[in-house]
This record gives structure tokens, C-alpha cells and sequence, in this order.
């Protein structure tokens, strides 16, 4: 069985982002990026699943600029063994970002397809569930625990959702997004990071995959949050509610 | 009334005093609020001329991960092992687990790294600390390639495996009380006898030498009156290997005086040849000290303020600090250029020396700007500095003193060698 894992090239969790002053998005030139938290979780679940016996093949695939050639090595030297990279100038949303994983994985066949839960950078949790839903797959997302069944080639997850742990089993091939909890992504060794250099990786461009790239929404503007202002010392406990009922509006 | 007797009266007094003079030392944090400690590490603001585009992808990702290694392992707890001169040995595993034993040596397990991936790891380990570097070093670049480059087949196999993987420590014992830049006067001897051959000798300042599990003694075949690399065991008989105290830099690294005496070592683990090709990897110690140093220095000038105002608002300051920028951009590309002269086989023994000597008294220019730059702080190993500071006093003089590469850089380009001391010509001329 292969494995199709997707990175994304997110800016670094530990960078203190600042909005461009025209509002189009947030400022990325000369920013640290690196592999999205939960794409790193998807693909060291999928090296462990193959470490296990279950998967031959695990391959990543990230879509956007030359730059993400980088991720894409940062996945070989963890042990992915090959990598795709869809080259695309701009940063696409998820229903194009679907749409070109479907395109991919009707040329792949993976057995399973794992992506982070979300990504860093827009929170849209939307990826994943729309691969699923365009492939006609069952989907199994917010994993925190997966184990594959080889005979009835079927996995069964866990899934973190608001009221619990919730389980699942789904028929391969299957569509698993990953949440915190399901494993701690390995460090690459330095032989391996020197291993990654003789895996390949394949440039693929939308039109070999015929993607039709027309998004259906547009980014109007970008701000940081109103900054929070000090509180008010109220002197007793009817201007408390005379403010939470008059300015608040909340009671 | 109950009247003390003298004991217990000294007794009480006693306990009263030591709850007020043995308390043990403020967090450094709340002793110093202003700026962060070493123990989280700065970011890296040194790479001005942003040299990572001059590195393969491949040679990024090996910087990248050596630096989030050091950052995250060693930063929190050198301090501490600094001041007390020992070694964190807990932290070797994860040494051997990074993967950065064996350098650029190819097979038997070892990372197959470029020299330029090798010189970088070996900055981006002393840019956190410089200890480290040497022990990583000593391992790596003596010890093991040594073994690599002379050993037969069966000692390669034999040793290299375990030793990338830091299941076993090695180090490179040549330097003697009576022979420190005069190395090739040695005389520690190797006689033959039935099976094997018999040391006898002394050596002082062998890096990691007092917990290594592998030997490698230089010493004189007194039948060829060549020097030959043995692989003796610790523990062997006769074998005595002591620490050396009262350091002042790289008080980390455990160096020890070694005292053969009749130290057997059987055929097999004599090696052939003696090389030492190290000088490339000491050059990028200096240059990664000097990184640390800059970043640290970069954000403690953002975060300390006096009069008002943040220590980086200060002319002087940052003039300061931008001479060590400037000295952090020419030592990397120095060090880069020799890599690569190294990498194309072309590197002369004078341009290697000429890097280790320039380098190294460059980054002691670095470490005194920047000791002064943190003020009282500048004197304490919590803030990196210090400890810096005092490292480079014997990075500046091991793998060939300053002085000495000098000369044989001296030599190269004069064509006359001037190591030895004019002879005396009896009347004096003035």
C-alpha cells in the first residue's frame, strides 16, 4: 500500500507575524517557514505505519512555490521515500488544494491519504474533509489514535471532537486528518538528512493534474485583532450590571 | 529561668546563622530581570550576509538541526557543567542519536556529511558551546578519522560503528608534558615484543581521555623510529589516565594526563599511518563561538536598559557591535573559501594554519568586545560571553598555537622555515 502524505510550508509557530500595511496578508518575505506542526504529525504516522509492515511507500507531496522543495526535504530526511512538488506562484485555499490531491491521488492510488488537521497559517480545518468528499472516501478526521487492520483493510480511529474520544473504523482507502495527540514527529538524523539528498522529487505543474485553479472566494483584507484595552474599575455592584446591561449588552 | 549552657547556646546560634548565609543562589532570572539567559538560547541575527545561501539544501537542513539540537539539549544545563568542570555524560546517547559522530567519514555508519556540513555542525554546536565542539571534535575528527584514514578494514569495522553512534567515546593522544608544538619530537615509545607491542610514556591535555572507551596513542616505533597510532583500551593495564584541573576555558571537556607504563597492545590494534586533518573543523569552532556571541549580545543590548534607554540606543555599543558583525562575516567566509579549497584538494597545509591562526585571534577580538558589551554580566558564564571568552584561550593555542601556524604559514609563503631559535654566533654584532 502507498501513502500519500500532504505538507504545507506554513510560517514558523514561533514567529511573531505582523500584518503588511496594504491588508492583503500577512507579511511572509524573510519570515522562518517550516513544515506545518500537523502535516510533521501525518507524515510520522505514516512512517510509523509503514515501519509496521502495513505501507510500502510513503510519499509526500506539497504544493506552491520552489521553496517548498525545502519541506519536501525536511519529509525525505524523516523518511518519507519520494516527493511530489506541485509547483503554484500563490498560496491556494483548500478546495483547490482538494482538487489537486484528487488529481493526484487518481494518478498515485495511495491506500491512504493523511494530512495535518489544519494549517498554522489560516485554521481552516477544511482540506481534508474536502479530498474525502471529492475522492467519494471515507474520512476520519482530528485522529489521536490509528490502527490499521491489514485483513479487513480497514483502520480504526480515534478522533478527538468536543465531547470525547469518538471511534471509527473506516474501509481503506480512507482520508485521516491528524490532531495533536496522535504521535511526537521524530528528528532527522544527520545521516538521514545526507540520505534525503538521492530521493527523488518530482515537479509536477497544474496542468499536468488539470486543476482548475478558479477560486470562488477572494481575500478582501487582513487586520490584527483590536488590541485590548485596560479594564474599568466599577464601584459597586449595580454599575456593574448597569454596565453589563447598557454597554456590554451582554446581560 | 533556663540558662543555655555554651554548646547549646553555640548550637542555636547556629541555626539561626545558617538559614541567613547558606541559602543557595537567586535564579538567575530574578536576579537579573532585564535579559534572558543563555539557557534560552538568542536567535540567530549573526548571519548577516545571510552566508546560508552559500550551503546546500542539504548542508541547511545539517545546520538547522545541529542548531535546534544545542538550543534545546545543551543550552539549558551548560552553565552549570561549566562552572563545575564536568561532563554532562547523559546527553552523549542523544549525541550519538543526532548523528554527528563520524563527520564527513563515508560507511561503516557514519553520516557521509561534506566537509562543509561538518564545519558547520562543528560551529553550530560551539556557537552554544564551545565544550562540546572540542569533544565532538576530538571524537570525530581525531579519533575517528584517524582510524578511517589508517585503520585496517577489521579495525574499521571493528570500532566505527559503535563509535557514530557514541556507544563508544574515543580521543587522540599526542601532545606531552616535554612536547606540545614540538609534537613530532615525542617520546612516548612502542617496542615490540612477542604479539604485540609495549607503551611507555606520558601525555597531558588529551581531550576526553578520562572516561574514553578507545585510546588512540601516538607514540615512536622504536624499530622504524616512525610515530604510529595505537587502539588501546581503557582500563588497560598499566593505563592511568587523570583529570586536569583548574581551567579557565572549555572547562567542559575532560582533559587528562595519561602515564603508560608497560601498556600492552596487541598487533592487530596498531595503525599504520598517522594523519591529522583537523585544523579545517578547529577553524569553524572560533567562527560558531563568535555567532553565539554576537547573537547573545544582539538581544542583551535590546533587552538591558539604563538610563532610560535600551543598551543597543548607546553609540559605543553599537559600534561595538557592529565591528563584531563585521568580524563574524569575514571569519565565515574565510573558514567557507577553506572548505571548499579543502573539498577540491587543493588546501595547503599554509592555508589551513593561516585560517586556524586569523580566525581564532579574530574571535577573541569578538568575545572582548562583547564581554564588555554585557557589562557585569560580561563576567558570569549564565550569559554565554564569559564562558566564550574563556573557551577561546584554548581554542586559540590547541591544534597548533597561534604562533606556530603563523610560522608555517611563514614558511609557505617565504619559502624559510623559522621555528627554531637563531644558533648563537658568539659575538653579539650590536
Amino acid at each position: 500500500m502507498k501513502i500519500l502524505v500532504a505538507v504545507k510550508r506554513v510560517v514558523d509557530y514561533a514567529v511573531k507575524i505582523r500584518v503588511k500595511p496594504d491588508k492583503t496578508g500577512v507579511d511572509t518575505q524573510n519570515v522562518k517557514m517550516s513544515m506545518n506542526p500537523f502535516c510533521e504529525i501525518a507524515l510520522e504516522e505514516a512512517l510509523r505505519i509503514k515501519e509496521a509492515g502495513f505501507a510500502k511507500e510513503v510519499v509526500a507531496v506539497s504544493i506552491g512555490p520552489s521553496q517548498c522543495v525545502d519541506t519536501l526535504r525536511t519529509g525525505l530526511a524523516m523518511g518519507a521515500d519520494r516527493g511530489i512538488h506541485v509547483e503554484a506562484s500563490y498560496s491556494f485555499l483548500p478546495l483547490t488544494i482538494a482538487k489537486i490531491l484528487k488529481s493526484l491521488a487518481d494518478v498515485e492510488n495511495p491506500g491512504l491519504i493523511f494530512l495535518g488537521k489544519q494549517a498554522i497559517d489560516d485554521d481552516c480545518n477544511q482540506t481534508g474533509q474536502m479530498v474525502a468528499a471529492l475522492l467519494g472516501w471515507p474520512q476520519a478526521t482530528f485522529a489521536s489514535k490509528v490502527v490499521l487492520d491489514k485483513d479487513k483493510q480497514s483502520a480504526t480511529v480515534d478522533r478527538e471532537v468536543d465531547e470525547g474520544l469518538e471511534t471509527l473504523s473506516v474501509d481503506l482507502p480512507a482520508v485521516i486528518t491528524t490532531d495533536l495527540r496522535l504521535n511526537q514527529p521524530r528528528y532527522a538524523t544527520l545521516p538521514n538528512i545526507m540520505k534525503a539528498k538521492s530521493k527523488p522529487i518530482k515537479k509536477m505543474t497544474l496542468e499536468d493534474l488539470k486543476v482548475d485553479i478558479k477560486s470562488d472566494i477572494e481575500i478582501v483584507e487582513v487586520t490584527e485583532p483590536p488590541k485590548r484595552k485596560s479594564g474599568v474599575i466599577v464601584s459597586s455592584v449595580d454599575e456593574l450590571i448597569y454596565k453589563l446591561k447598557n454597554e456590554a449588552h451582554v446581560v | 529561668m533556663t540558662v543555655l549552657s555554651s554548646a547549646d547556646r553555640d548550637n542555636a546560634e547556629k541555626k539561626v546563622k545558617s538559614s541567613y548565609f547558606d541559602l543557595p543562589p537567586m535564579e538567575i532570572s530574578a536576579a537579573f530581570p532585564q535579559a534572558t539567559p543563555a539557557s534560552k538560547f538568542p536567535p540567530c541575527t549573526s548571519d548577516y550576509y545571510n552566508f546560508n545561501d552559500l550551503l546546500t539544501p542539504e548542508e541547511q537542513a545539517v545546520r538547522k538541526r545541529v542548531r535546534e539540537f544545542m538550543e534545546k539539549e545543551v543550552a539549558p544545563i551548560m552553565t552549570e557543567y561549566w562552572e563545575k568542570a564536568e561532563f554532562p555524560f547523559h546527553i552523549i546517547p542523544k549525541f550519538g542519536a543526532l548523528g554527528v559522530a563520524g563527520g564527513s567519514i563515508k560507511g561503516y555508519g557514519c553520516p557521509g556529511l561534506s566537509i562543509t556540513a561538518n564545519a558547520i555542525a562543528t560551529a553550530e554546536i560551539s556557537r552554544v558551546d564551545a565544550s562540546c565542539g572540542t569533544f565532538n571534535l576530538v571524537h570525530t575528527s581525531l579519533g575517528m578519522l584517524t582510524i578511517a584514514l589508517c585503520g585496517s578494514e577489521a579495525q574499521k569495522q571493528k570500532y566505527l560503528p559503535d563509535l557514530a553512534q557514541m556507544k563508544t567515546v574515543t580521543c587522540w593522544a599526542l601532545t606531552e608534558p616535554d612536547n606540545g608544538s614540538d609534537a613530532s619530537a615525542l617520546t612516548t615509545t612502542a617496542t615490540k615484543v612477542e604479539g604485540g607491542w609495549v607503551l611507555e610514556g606520558q601525555k597531558r591535555w588529551i581531550g576526553n581521555s578520562t572516561f574514553a572507551d578507545l585510546l588512540v596513542i601516538l607514540a615512536r616505533n622504536t624499530t622504524t623510529n616512525q610515530v604510529n597510532g595505537f587502539l588501546v583500551q581503557k582500563d588497560a593495564p598499566g593505563l592511568t589516565v587523570t583529570k586536569i584541573p583548574n581551567k579557565i576555558g572549555l572547562r567542559i571537556v575532560q582533559n587528562g594526563d595519561i602515564l603508560l607504563k608497560n601498556v600492552f597492545v596487541p598487533d592487530e590494534e596498531r595503525l599504520p599511518g598517522v594523519l591529522a586533518v583537523s585544523r579545517v573543523m578547529v577553524a569553524w569552532q572560533p567562527i560558531g563561538i563568535s555567532m553565539g556571541v554576537y547573537d547573545m549580545c544582539h538581544r542583551y543590548l535590546m533587552e538591558r536598559k539604563q538610563f532610560g534607554a535600551p543598551l543597543a540606543a548607546f553609540q559605543l555599543n553599537q559600534q561595538k557591535l557592529v565591528k563584531m558583525l563585521g568580524n563574524v562575516q569575514a571569519m565565515f567566509m574565510m573558514g567557507w573559501r577553506l572548505c571548499k579549497l579543502y573539498e577540491s584538494g587543493q588546501m595547503t597545509p599554509g592555508q589551513a594554519s593561516l585560517g586556524k591562526a586569523w580566525i581564532s585571534s579574530k574571535a577573541r577580538e569578538t568575545a572582548s568586545l562583547g564581554r564588555e558589551l554585557l557589562g557585569g554580566n560580561g563576567v558570569v558564564g549564565d550569559f554565554l560571553v564569559a564562558k566564550a571568552f574563556g573557551d577561546l584561550e584554548p581554542i586559540f593555542t590547541y591544534e597548533g598555537t597561534y604562533d606556530i601556524n603563523t610560522l608555517v604559514t611563514g614558511r609557505e609563503v617565504t619559502g624559510i622555515a623559522s621555528f627554531k631559535p637563531p644558533a648563537s654566533r658568539g659575538r653579539s654584532r650590536l
